[in-house]
């Protein structure tokens, strides 16, 4: 077996050559050669081909080994070289293998080449390996580098001996916040909030596990900390174990499954029924409420369709809309086990995934049966409305018509004699009038429009009648037996009473309509006992032998349109009626029945009073006459027939088609006429217009109105004054002469005759109260309103019944009488103005009227805001009567204790305002002026102020939110703390550093040393925080107190304000300018730190401040202008009266402003900063804010300091010191305070004092103040900054800053001799 | 009292410039001989004298205008000083140590 060998021969002998090759061969291997002899051709034969080994001999004619090794070398190959030559000294041998040979053979000894040979190649391949390997770390060390420095996750080093972080990237420095050099030399532990130092511990001593997970939170450099998972890698560093950490930030992560599990929870327990279906419809989840709705489980409806659900054909649409894209709203049924159905509202919506396609379709149920139900029963209303509006205008008509008949039939009975045998044809016109008559108020009645009358009669009478007519109809095979007790009286309508006796008997016929039967009706009186009285009731039963009904068909025979008929054959409206009709009167009724049993109704009616029953008839009376009527009517027919009957009683009748006719002839001759009696509806203006009109005219003349209107309309109308009576239609002249009559005779004059008593009048409400509070209700609903109307008059109240809030309104204005109504009852939607808009405006006419809010809409939006206007109770429709008159008992039962509460307050008002004395008072007997007026005994303005012991005035002004109980309460709380605070804050202006004689300004901070640590703070600011925290902690945290306090003083003129929430105060100039002073602020009692503003001010002799509460300030004048408009002007052009006298009439000026009426506290007080008081040798200055000023004003003070007696005792330098501090002082309040604007002022003050030896200089600017103790010298002594301040505490002795008030005090040396 | 209109003099004698304020430095005058003399010293020569013989104050804006000149003249590579200074206005340039970057001489 031979190998290859690829060998270079440098050899210039071919003999040698083949030595070579041959002793090659023998040793085993199969040499691919090439010779080469020169420098050339061996750079060519490396270039052309890799060579195994080099065998070179070492001395050529054109080339030597030594050149060999050199173009080895010069490429950097690493070929095994060995020297094959001739005999060589040793020092030969040396320095070629010094040069990169590795042997050196004679050619004499080629025995050693083989093994020299295999030695250098098998030296070759170790040495390759080597390289490859050494390449091969310094590759994986770069790509370490480069993984670990340049990944993005936070990767740590971590000695496992001592858990210091060895090594970090720069990402792991970005993620704790830590700079490198700091994390480097933290225990991983110390990263860690939860110090996981057993999971570190627990990977080094693991030796079967190399990586390691686990999760942790870390704490970041900014106190944050960060959910991680680690994972650690056990790794040698050279042959040092180490654990690489790499930190995955699971924060986000967990944060997002934290949100999709609580949103999952949200779905879960929703109210609102959700179910999400696949793309094809197919159910993958439901929510609870959506398993409660259905009453199925998850587990059941999995897989199915909402189409399996829900009975609704357009569900396919919904689906295919929102399989589509399209959401899809709608309602549908939903059946339920049991066969039970709910109406549900039902909205899909499509669900995309990331590429937008449609992948699963959500469906939103809420149960909306209770809201089906009422909508219906609302359609229904609006039916019924719509019908009674139909009757209503027919029966206007309608009794035109019947009048027309009636009186026609009475005028052809008259003229007849009275054998005659048309009398009893005549007599039966009259009847069928009179029947069509209460036909008219049947159909009102249908319809709830009112038209019902209720009259005392015997029940057995209209029993007996209507048996008689249901006889008359009755099937061949129903027997009908009566067993009826006489007598029995009741109050009722007779057509009302009539339609419930034949309703039930008709409906107990149809009964029995396919079997036959009996049925039977018996009256009796009844009595029953129950809390100490006894009441009676006329008990009527219906009993048949017919059909029966189950229990659920007997639970809903009194729902309106209920009917178990076929459709067309029944309205469903007869038993509801009949139910409608006896509880409305205070009956009620039952039903007994079972299927093939026959049924049973049983109807209790109350019997009437012994005083109820009709007196015997009255004598018919003398209803002829002889006056002059003016008739309008414009019914033709009407107007001739009741002028024809009135001519035959003796009356002259002139008739007119319309109101402006029958006034043209009034005014022609006012006095001819002695009545007028006019139609309601006129065609050019309505009668209540006309009868207005005609007041105007001639306003003694009687006016006697004939109305077609239903009856509570027509009693409304005659209780409005304008009428002396009313008529309704239909009337026979005989009635109408009657009516004529009475109104004639009641009238004082020689055409009055003996007063008859009325027989035609409107019905007192029954138990009408004297003086009894009326309700009123505004329903735009005529349905509902009349029922309710209706309910409110049987139970005696007396209710004035509008459409809307602006009809409302109305009535409540018009009447001279406030308390007439004592209940507003008010629906929330309607036109023209609404219920909420209603119950706002009434609440501030009048805050005493109880509102009632009458809705199907109890939303809490529509209940918050209600209570916010003051409303005082809801009915939520629809509701019964006994719910409505119990919610009218409580609301007037309200109103008479708010009545009381008004009169003793208004009592209390009064008194209070006749003793009090309306001028302007000082306080204490200091220059400072105030008036208080409270609105109620509790006011809540109060006004406080104390003298300092610099003789400054610390006053208060505030105002306690509120006029309740409670607010006076927390007025009496908050007066002892105010005195208390404001005490406090005066002893400890006095005992602050810095006091000094009362002609020294005040110290302007105090150092609360002992109390607060040393806090130095302003003391109005100190007083503001002790109050502002007094009310937090106090009894009364939720009411708030705007407040002004104030610090004057009055021989220097400094005022300090800091304001918190009170209306801007005045100032007024000695040049008779006002303006007002713009402070603002928050009140106190709301924040922990309000935002308050204040303001310091120098006043100069005869300024003027007026400082008041918002019951000042805001007061409104009818026109709604409020007082603040004014004020300024009225408080500047009072400059000349006296300021206690100008306080006065300011506040005389605010009650005629008001016209009497305030509606808030009145706080006002007032002060005039008196003669500046100070020493003939002080400086004072107001300077604007220029360098050129700096200079006069330093001129100034050192002539004024050299003439002072302190001056003397200054040298030279201190002259120099003090006019240096006080320029600089100067200089930085124009420049830094004023900010170089020359209209800013700057203030000087200088009071030397040669007792003390003191010399104060106080420059104040119009800025904002700065840091004294933040100024100090600038650290390089050539910055060309910051010296000012420096010089200023360099040679001033005492320097203090207050606000933007500095204050040098020098203290004089004696002079050196 | 010397805060009349600011008036600079200005002598050169050989090699340095003489530069006489006839007024106080201060406030209402800084800006005004700002100009006037950083106009002076553009071509300064070896030496910049500034003569306060003629001035009785020097409030903080007028030391930034001395040090102004001083630094001016530094760039220059002329030397600065500050001649006939009152005794009062020595105390100053003391108590912000600037006698030790440039002679004051007082008067």
């Amino acid at each position: 077996m031979t190998t290859s060998l690829r060998v270079l021969l440098v050899e210039d002998d071919e003999t040698d050559a083949d030595l070579v090759l041959l002793e090659l061969r023998r040793g085993g291997y199969e040499p691919e050669w090439r010779r080469v002899d020169t420098r050339r051709e061996m750079i060519q034969a490396l270039a052309n081909q890799d060579w195994d080994l080099v065998i070179c001999d070492h001395r050529l004619p054109a080339f030597s080994s030594q050149g060999a090794l050199e173009v080895k070398r010069e490429r950097g190959l690493d070929i095994p070289f060995i020297i094959v030559s001739g005999a060589a000294p040793e020092e030969v041998v040396t320095e070629a293998m010094r040069a990169g040979a590795q042997d050196f053979i004679s050619k004499n000894g080629l025995v050693r080449l083989v093994p020299a040979v295999q030695r250098e190649l098998r030296e070759a391949a170790l040495r390759q390996e080597r390289r490859f390997i050494e390449e091969e770390l310094a590759e994986s060390q770069g790509r370490y580098a480069m993984m670990f420095h340049e990944n993005p996750a936070p990767m740590l080093l971590v000695d496992p001996a001592t858990l210091l972080v060895v090594e970090a990237n720069q990402a792991a420095g970005t993620f704790f916040g830590h700079p490198l050099d700091v994390l480097e030399r933290t225990r991983v532990t110390e990263l860690s909030v939860l110090a996981r130092e057993g999971e570190w511990r627990g990977i080094q001593r693991s030796r079967r596990q190399r990586a390691y997970v686990f999760q942790d939170r870390v704490l970041c450099a900014d106190g944050s900390s960060r959910e991680v998972d680690v994972y650690a890698v056990k790794i040698s560093q050279g042959r040092r174990p180490m654990l690489l950490a790499t930190l995955f930030d699971q924060t986000e992560r967990h944060a997002a499954e934290a949100r999709a599990a609580l949103l999952a929870e949200a779905v879960a327990q929703v109210s609102d029924a959700i179910a999400l279906m696949d793309a094809s419809g197919s159910v993958q989840y439901v929510n609870q409420a959506f398993e409660r709705l259905a009453g199925l489980a998850l587990s059941a409806i999995s897989g199915w369709t909402l189409g399996d659900l829900l009975d609704e054909v357009s569900l396919v649409e919904a689906a295919r809309r929102a399989a589509s894209g399209e959401p899809w709203d709608g309602r549908a049924t939903l059946r339920l086990d049991g066969g039970r159905l709910r109406e549900v509202a039902v909205r899909y919506s499509p669900v995309r995934d990331a590429s937008g396609q449609v992948s699963h379709l959500v469906a939103v149920l809420r149960d909306v049966t209770g809201e089906a139900e009422r909508e219906r029963q609302y359609r229904q209303m609006d039916k019924m409305e719509a019908l009674g509006t139909l009757a209503a205008g027919v029966a206007h008509d309608f009794n035109n018509l019947l009048t027309a008949i009636t009186s026609a039939a009475e005028l052809l009975k008259s003229g007849l004699p009275a054998d005659s045998p048309a009398q009893s044809r005549v007599a039966a016109i009259q009847q069928a009038g009179l029947c069509a008559a209460g036909l008219t108020r049947q159909i009102l009645s249908f319809s709830r429009k009112g038209g019902e009358q209720r009259v005392p009669l015997d029940l057995s009478v209209l029993v007996r009648n209507a048996l008689q007519m249901v006889r008359s109809s009755r099937p061949p095979h129903v027997t009908i037996t009566s067993e009826l007790t006489s007598g029995i009286w009741v109050e009722g309508d007779p057509a009302q009473l009539q339609q419930v006796v034949l309703n039930l008997a008709l409906n107990a016929i149809q009964a029995m309509q396919a079997s036959g039967g009996t049925l039977h009706l018996a009256l009796s009186e009844t009595r029953e006992e129950g809390h100490g009285t006894v009441r009676r009731y006329a008990l009527l039963t219906v009993e048949d032998t017919g059909c029966g009904m189950d229990a659920r068909t007997q639970e809903r025979i009194f729902e309106p349109f209920f009917t178990t008929k076929p459709a067309g054959e029944g309205t469903g409206l007869g038993l509801s009626i009949v139910h409608a009709t006896v509880t409305g009167a205070g009956g009620r009724i039952q039903v007994q029945s079972r299927p093939g049993e026959g049924s049973i109704f049983k109807v209790w009616w109350p019997c009437a009073g012994a005083t109820a029953r009709p007196a015997e008839q009255p004598a018919p009376v003398d209803v002829s006459g002889h006056e002059s009527i003016l008739l309008v009517e414009d019914e033709e027919l009407v107007a001739t027939l009741a002028r024809l009957g009135l001519e035959d009683l003796g009356y002259s009748v002139s008739i007119r088609p319309d109101a402006r006719a029958a006034l043209d002839l009034l005014r022609e001759a006012p006095d001819r006429w002695d009545l007028v009696a006019t139609t309601l509806a006129l065609s050019d203006m309505t009668g209540a217009e006309f009868a207005t009109s005609l007041r105007a005219i001639r306003a003694d003349l009687p006016v006697l109105l004939l109305s077609g209107l239903p009856m509570p309309a027509t009693l409304a109308l005659a209780e409005s004054g304008r009428f002396a009576e009313v008529v309704p239609k239909p009337y026979t002249p005989h009635g109408l002469a009657g009516a004529l009559r009475r109104v004639l005779d009641s009238r004082p004059g020689p055409s009055a005759r003996p007063a008859a008593p009325r027989t035609v009048a409107k019905p007192a409400p029954k138990e009408r109260e004297a003086l009894r509070p009326a309700v009123l209700l505004a329903e735009d609903s005529q349905t509902t309103r009349s029922m309710i109307q209706s309910w409110l008059e049987r139970a005696g109240y007396e209710v004035v019944a509008v459409e809307d809030g602006v009809g409302a309104l109305e009535r409540l204005k018009e009447g001279p009488d406030p308390g007439r109504f004592g209940v507003l009852l008010t629906d929330v939607v309607m036109p023209r103005m609404d219920g909420m808009s209603l119950a706002k405006l009434v609440r501030a006419m009048d805050p005493a009227l109880p509102i009632a809010i009458l809705t199907s809409n109890e939303d809490k939006e529509t209940v918050t805001s209600a209570l916010h206007l003051g409303v005082d109770e809801f009915l939520n429709k629809p509701f019964d009567a006994p719910a409505l008159l119990g919610c009218v008992e409580r609301l007037l039962a309200r109103h008479r204790e708010r009545m009381a509460e008004r009169r003793s307050a208004e009592t209390a008002h009064e008194v209070r305002q006749a003793q009090q004395r309306m001028v302007a008072v000082p306080e204490k007997g200091l220059p400072i002026y105030s008036i208080c007026e409270p609105l109620t005994d509790a006011g809540g303005d109060v006004f406080r102020c104390m003298t300092c012991a610099d003789g400054s005035i610390l006053f208060v002004l505030a105002d306690v939110a509120g006029h309740s109980v409670q607010s006076s309460y927390a007025v009496a709380s908050f007066l002892t703390m105010l005195s208390a605070f404001v005490g406090e804050c005066v002893t400890l202006m006095a005992l602050a550093p810095g006091q000094s004689s009362p002609a020294t300004e005040r110290p302007r901070s105090l150092h609360l040393c002992g109390l607060y640590g040393s806090i130095p703070c302003h003391p109005l600011q100190h007083l503001a925080d002790k109050f502002n925290q007094g009310i937090q902690n106090g009894p009364f945290p939720e009411i708030p107190v705007c407040a002004l306090f104030g610090l004057w003083n009055p021989a220097s003129g400094c005022l300090e304000v800091l304001n918190a929430g009170i209306p801007h105060g005045i100032i007024s100039r000695r040049d008779g300018s006002a303006e007002p002073l713009a402070l603002n602020g928050t009140p106190l009692g709301i924040f922990p730190e309000p935002p308050l503003e204040s303001a310091e001010l120098r006043l100069q002799p005869g300024d003027r401040l007026i400082f008041g509460t918002d019951g000042f300030f805001d007061v409104l004048s009818p026109q709604r202008q409020p007082f603040a408009d004014l004020a300024p002007g009225l408080w500047g052009a009072l400059r000349e009266t006296p300021v206690d006298w100008a306080l006065s009439a300011v506040c005389s000026k605010v009650r005629e402003h008001a016209q009497g009426r305030p509606t808030d506290d009145l706080l006002v007080i007032g002060f005039e900063q008196p003669p500046l008081s100070r020493s003939p040798e002080d400086l004072f200055m107001h300077l604007p804010s220029t360098p050129r000023a700096v200079d006069v004003a330093c001129d100034r003070l050192g002539e004024c300091l050299k003439a002072s007696k302190l001056g003397g005792r200054l040298d030279e330098s201190a002259f120099f010191d003090i006019t240096l501090a006080v320029r600089e002082a100067l200089s930085n309040a124009v420049i830094h305070g004023n900010g170089n604007r020359p209209e800013a002022t700057v203030v000087l003050r200088c009071q030397p004092d040669d007792a003390t030896g003191r010399l104060t200089v106080s420059v104040k600017d119009e800025g904002p103040g700065f840091d004294l103790e933040a100024h100090a010298p600038p650290e390089d002594p050539l910055s060309e900054r910051g010296r000012g301040i420096p010089l200023i505490r360099a040679y001033a002795d005492e320097v203090r800053m207050d606000g933007s008030e500095l204050t040098l005090t020098f203290l004089a040396e004696e002079k050196n001799p | 009292m010397t805060t009349g209109k600011p008036q600079l003099v200005t002598k050169r004698k050989g090699e340095t410039l003489r530069l006489v304020p006839k007024s106080d430095l201060v406030a209402s005058s800084v800006e005004s001989y700002r100009a006037s003399m950083l106009k002076a010293v553009e071509a300064p020569g070896q030496a910049v004298v500034l003569d306060l013989s003629a001035i009785e104050q020097l409030d903080s804006l007028g030391i930034t205008l001395v040090l102004g000149l001083f630094k001016t003249c530094q760039k220059a590579g002329a030397a600065f000083s500050v001649e006939g200074v009152k005794g009062d206005i020595v105390r100053v340039f003391k108590l912000f140590n600037l006698t030790k970057f440039f002679p004051v001489t007082e008067a």
